[in-house]
């Protein structure tokens, strides 16, 4: 039997939140910033997992609160919207605060500040970048808790309700997450194989966060050692920075290969859901075989890095178009230098 | 001397615009006064919603303040910085013997007696300080309710910031005056003014008392501007000495000190 709406409600966790980091400040970076501002109220990150969210999941998005107005008014707008929506991932995070007698959904709707670039004060959660899109303005949070669901439902999929219930309380690190995009723009980039490291790290991050996987603590300290790797690359000096890449990688696979393989947190439902549910599976399941790849130099070829960008991109690890040259360049060349 | 429950207890319904004020000067405050915070801008935001939404005795706005530390820093910065910054002002106008009245947790009748101004005896409702250990404030003290309280020959009644948490500050006057011989009163106060208006000072108050710290006694809505006060005090002697001291350690509005002569 359904639960009726007043048990729903008296089960609800007024300690619990959701909001959804867009592409704007996924791009921007501001991750510490944010994870500092959010400190200050004892909230922490206790579930998350990345999207990027289609144009009909954007409408639904919005469709509770102002998107129905603003269509009719400002139809290029909400285009925009829209398309900006499709250009990085989306960063869904549940979160808890450890004060007391708070409505966390209502704070955060106040805290979050005002989406419009000149009306947003210091001290809003929306300030900790100094710029934001317009269109997207780096946060989205359900204005009410009728909306939570409705909005969790549709960035996280079947497996909100099930997060609702169980109320996770096993925090986050925010530097994690931040390492799900791990953008860096082509001027800063150190060396040319960079974007491999980013990718496996990428990778292992969001199997070791995603709230849609059973959790994997192996998987995300394994996502903090290929980090340290990296960095350690990355001051390198040029003319060791490929022998040393190429080792490291080997080195890595080590670590790769002996992780179990993801497993996908199953929700019973209609067969849409469980279908829903073997695709995820499949694709976190493929994945993991191209993090395994991306460790693998003595395969590395063109179509190697075709699979892998395909594999990252299904994944909803978004990889721009001037990642995609990078990276593809990179599989390519530290492949023709085998020996 | 007398206040109820119910003052105490009065709840404050405030404008948004004086939690914007409030906002703002708290802000500036942990920055002026080295109060480390992660987070200043963001906490003060924080803190402001709690407070506006859930009153300054909301249990998410104190384990705020105590999990950020700043509650720790800022009682610190209270008993040592804005205590010895009080005594220094005070000393050179405090004929001894003298009597703090209302001394609150005594953090400056202690600071005067380390400036060596001696001795020094501190009146207090003790109900309203239930987590004071009055046996180790380290000077004499008694209740304000006991009999004698104020006269044990004290050349000058000390008043720190008290008049504006009387509800009747008159009928308190009027006893000082009965009941000393003292021919010297010192009385600080944070005054309202432009900048600082009445409802601001009152959250304060509420804020430091109920939430910062929880103290029982009464947040009224007694506070005047400095011309109010000395029309008041003009009545039990001749008003001199008038200072304002513009920044106070831990406070955000300035003190004003008036002396009256008896």
């Amino acid at each position: 039997m359904a639960p009726s709406a007043r048990s729903l409600r008296s089960s609800e966790d007024r300690a619990t939140a959701l909001v959804a980091v867009l592409p704007d400040m996924v791009q921007h970076g501001v991750w510490e910033a944010l994870g500092t501002r959010l400190a200050a109220g004892a909230v922490e990150i206790v579930a998350a997992t990345v999207t990027r969210v289609r144009p009909d999941d954007v409408i639904r998005l919005y469709a509770g609160n102002h998107h129905d107005r603003v269509a009719s008014r400002r139809p290029e707008s909400t285009n925009l919207s829209i398309e900006l929506f499709s250009l990085d991932a989306t960063v869904p995070v549940l979160l808890r605060t450890g004060l007391p007698g708070v409505d966390l959904v209502d704070l955060i709707t106040k805290w979050k500040g005002d989406s419009a670039h000149g009306r947003r004060r210091l001290g809003d959660l929306r300030s900790v970048a100094p710029a934001a899109d317009r269109c997207l303005s780096l946060l989205h949070a359900p204005d009410d808790r009728s909306a939570l669901r409705h909005d969790g439902r549709v960035l996280f999929g079947p497996i909100f309700d099930r997060l609702i219930e169980e109320r996770p309380d096993r925090p986050i690190d925010v530097a994690a997450i931040a390492r799900v995009r791990h953008y860096c723009p082509p001027a800063q980039e150190v060396h040319p194989w960079d974007i491999v490291f980013r990718s496996i790290v990428r990778g292992l991050t969001l199997l070791g966060v995603d709230a849609r996987v059973e959790p994997s603590a192996e998987t995300a300290a394994a996502a903090v050692e290929l980090e340290s790797t990296r960095r350690a690359v990355a001051s390198e000096r040029p003319e060791k920075t490929r022998s040393t890449v190429i080792a490291a990688l080997r080195d890595a696979n080590a670590v790769v290969s002996g992780l179990d393989p993801p497993v996908i947190r199953r929700v019973a439902g209609d067969a849409l859901i469980e279908a829903q549910g073997e695709t995820l599976d499949h694709r976190r399941r493929e994945l993991r075989r191209a993090i395994e790849l991306l460790t693998r130099p003595d395969l590395f070829c063109g179509p190697l890095a075709d699979h892998v960008e395909e594999t990252l991109l299904s994944n909803h690890l978004v990889l721009d178009a001037w990642e995609q040259h990078r990276l593809k360049s990179a599989i390519v060349f530290l492949g023709e230098g085998r020996s | 001397v007398t206040t109820t429950v119910e003052a105490v207890c009065r709840r404050t319904v405030m404008s948004a615009t004086v939690f914007d004020q409030l906002e703002r000067e708290l802000t500036d405050l942990w920055r002026r006064d080295r109060i480390t915070v992660d987070d200043p801008a963001g906490t003060a935001r924080l803190l402001r919603h709690l407070l506006e939404d859930g009153g300054v005795e909301a249990a998410g706005a104190r384990e705020l303040l105590r999990r950020a530390g700043i509650r720790r820093r800022w009682n610190r910065l209270f008993a040592v910085a804005r205590a010895g910054f009080l005594a220094e002002q005070l000393a050179p106008l405090l004929l001894p013997p003298v009597l703090d009245v209302l001394a609150g947790d005594c953090t400056v009748s202690r600071a005067l007696v380390e400036l060596g101004v001696h001795p020094v005896r501190a009146v207090e409702r003790l109900w309203q300080y239930p987590d004071v250990n009055w046996s180790e404030v380290g000077l004499p003290i008694s209740d304000i309710s006991s009999p004698g309280w104020s006269d044990d020959g004290e050349r000058t009644l000390l008043l720190c910031t008290v008049l504006h948490h009387e509800p009747d500050p008159v009928t308190l006057l009027n006893d000082l005056a009965e009941s000393s011989l003292a021919r010297r009163w010192v009385i600080v106060e944070n005054c309202v003014d432009a900048r600082y208006g009445p409802d601001f000072h009152r959250l304060i108050d509420e804020f430091f008392n109920r939430c910062l710290n929880q103290f029982l006694c009464a947040c009224v809505p007694e506070h005047r501007t400095a011309t109010e006060w000395a029309g008041l005090l003009g009545k039990y002697g001749a008003v001199g000495g008038y200072r304002e001291l513009p920044i106070v350690p831990g406070l955000p509005f300035p003190y004003q000190i008036f002396v009256v002569q008896r």
